[in-house]
């Protein structure tokens, strides 16, 4: 009966040498804890709703939208001293998909954090490194495959004011066209992590700020932007400021 | 000592059945890993596979994938039927490609070898890595029209490639990363240098050039430079080489950058293995390569963008003209044409 035991137990160790070991480096308990990041695309101040709500632009187009994404990426928590960087940090929210609209951020260094920090777009390094994975996967329709690079924000709609849909695929990551915005949002009360709990940080993303400030977008003579360029980066420059923080709980 | 007999034959069947739980199906090589070696006096590549190893599995696993039809939207076609390895990897004879329901694109497709030395992808060179390269022809409606998405649902049915991921990348998820590393490996492999210029420039047996392809050497180390450089015999950049557009007016790299200075400009391809892989130019418009000497002795299409190289064209006599087709011959590379390594699986 022992010799079997004996038997048993080398046979299940000669298995489990095949198998490949899994979280080598648990977080230890206690010095980390999570921050849950939840985003509720607007119009206005109404909720985004697709295919079925019409909206007004500052410039008093009509609009109604059909596809909402982009690129959340990069994300860093800071606070008066030190600040904790999400290792491959890239969420693609789609307007589509609930499950795009939220998650969770795990192994962040217990503390008091104030700001938090992140990109809209995906950085110049992972638009030239070769095939990505995960939120970057060439298959998720965000990158464009004959002029290389992502698009890091969509918008598709029409409006009775434009000539075609509206189509906008901003993209361009180089020194010269980049749309890459970087967006800091500081917490109206610091927040806490630590284990055991996990804040809900409710962020909000106006659609209708593609379409002000600084620029205020006619859809008629623009209705469509695909390149990497001048247009694009205006639209960046108008949309870097829709993201704001609705409330934490 | 009968229990010690008992512990030791207790120990042995363990080791058995561990041999066995680990062992890689046999008819798919293991996971050892392929040196990628770059010719003596040859330039650093742009690529070395840097973030994908190359393994034996990874390579044979990309050499699949490229040869299969199910990449394209019907089944109809794979990488290789425009790639054809007895074409240096061009199409034989095709000014242009047909993709799914034989439509047709706007350009010649080019030879593939010695492509880690390309820093960017395409006639237009749009493309810049050679991972994400794939991804163009597969999602291309005038090529294979295919969705990354579905072309996973198709590999994961089938056992063979869960295998061969699993050799390759350790376990057997399927997803389009994988599959684009190991076309790489596949495509990155395919070094073409050993003609019988690189067994001459190498000392070696075989590399005796006759006077005539040596004067053709001459001729296009001084006409032919700085455009088709030596050992790559391309420098990769993006000239106007003087074509008259045609009806389709590709605007080429200007299509990429949106730069009035790029109108017309294509990649400068090599003039390697150039028998196997005729016609010739960004849109296959000559046949032979006697007609290729022509247009740049007689025909240069003044533009705005011509390269200035060649705003007078070339001068070149009938001799030398002999002499550079008797040179160009020493750079077709029977062996890579023919490696078995880079042939279509039975």
């Amino acid at each position: 009966m022992k010799k079997l035991l004996a038997f048993l137990l080398i046979v299940s160790v000669c298995f489990g040498a095949c198998r490949k070991k899994e979280d080598e480096n648990p977080a230890p308990l206690g010095a980390y804890g999570k921050l849950k990041i939840s985003i509720q695309n607007m119009a206005g101040t109404e909720k985004l709703k697709l295919d079925s709500a019409w909206y007004k632009t500052e410039h008093g187009d009509s609009l109604k939208a059909w596809e909402f994404k982009y690129y959340f990426t990069n994300i860093e928590l800071l606070k008066d001293s030190t600040e904790f960087r999400e290792k491959e940090s890239y969420y693609l929210v789609n307007e589509r998909q609930d499950a795009s609209k939220s998650w969770i951020i795990d192994s962040i260094p217990t503390g008091t954090y104030t700001k938090i920090r992140f990109l809209i777009g995906v950085d110049e390094a992972r638009n030239t490194s070769g095939a990505q994975t995960g939120a970057l996967d060439p298959g998720n329709g965000m990158f464009w495959d004959w002029n290389s690079g992502y698009i890091m924000a969509m918008f598709e709609g029409i409006s009775p004011s434009a000539p075609s849909p509206i189509s906008y695929h901003i993209t361009g990551f180089s020194d010269l066209n980049s749309v890459l915005r970087t967006v800091t949002l500081t917490f109206p009360t610091p927040i806490t992590i630590k284990a055991g709990s996990t804040p809900n940080l409710h962020l909000k993303a106006d659609l209708l700020e593609w379409f002000k400030t600084p620029y205020t977008i006619d859809v008629a003579t623009l209705p469509v932007i695909t390149t990497a360029g001048a247009s694009a980066m205006r639209m960046a420059n108008n949309y870097a400021d829709m993201f704001s923080i609705d409330r934490i709980d | 000592m009968k229990k010690s007999w008992k512990i030791i034959s207790v120990l042995f069947f363990s080791a058995v059945i561990l041999s066995i739980g680990c062992r890689q199906d046999p008819d798919i090589s293991p996971s050892k890993s392929i040196n990628f070696e770059v010719p003596p006096n040859w330039p650093k590549p742009h690529y070395a596979f840097e973030g994908n190893t190359l393994t034996q599995a990874g390579f044979e696993l990309g050499r699949k994938l490229f040869f299969d039809t199910r990449l394209s939207r019907d089944n109809s076609i794979s990488c290789g039927s425009c790639h054809q390895p007895f074409a240096a990897f061009a199409q034989m004879n095709h000014d242009l490609s047909h993709g799914v329901n034989d439509k047709l694109g706007i350009r010649n497709s080019p030879s593939l070898f010695n492509l880690n030395w390309h820093n960017n992808f395409f006639w237009d060179g749009g493309v810049n890595h050679l991972e994400v390269q794939p991804v163009n022809p597969i999602q291309s409606p005038v090529e294979m029209d295919e969705k990354l998405d579905n072309i996973m649902v198709k590999l994961r049915k089938d056992i063979d490639y869960r295998k061969r991921f699993s050799a390759a990348f350790g376990d057997d998820s399927i997803y389009s990363q994988r599959m684009l590393k190991a076309l790489a490996q596949f495509m990155g492999m395919l070094v073409s240098s050993n003609s019988k210029y690189d067994k001459y420039m190498r000392g070696e047996t075989g590399g005796n050039m006759t006077e005539t392809e040596l004067r053709g050497l001459n001729i296009v180390r001084q006409k032919c430079t700085p455009c088709h450089s030596e050992p790559l015999f391309s420098d990769f950049s993006f000239r106007n080489n003087g074509l008259k557009p045609s009806v389709t007016n590709d605007s080429g790299r200007g299509r990429i950058t949106l730069a009035a200075n790029d109108l017309y400009k294509f990649k400068v391809p090599s003039l390697r293995n150039l028998q196997y892989s005729p016609p010739y130019m960004h849109d296959g418009r000559f046949r032979t390569l006697t007609d290729v000497l022509t247009h740049y002795t007689n025909d240069i299409y003044p533009s705005p963008t011509l390269d200035p190289l060649l705003t007078t064209g070339i001068v070149l006599t009938d001799g030398e003209k002999a002499d550079v087709l008797a040179f160009l011959a020493t750079l077709n590379d029977v062996d890579f044409v023919k490696d078995s390594r880079f042939q279509e699986p039975k």
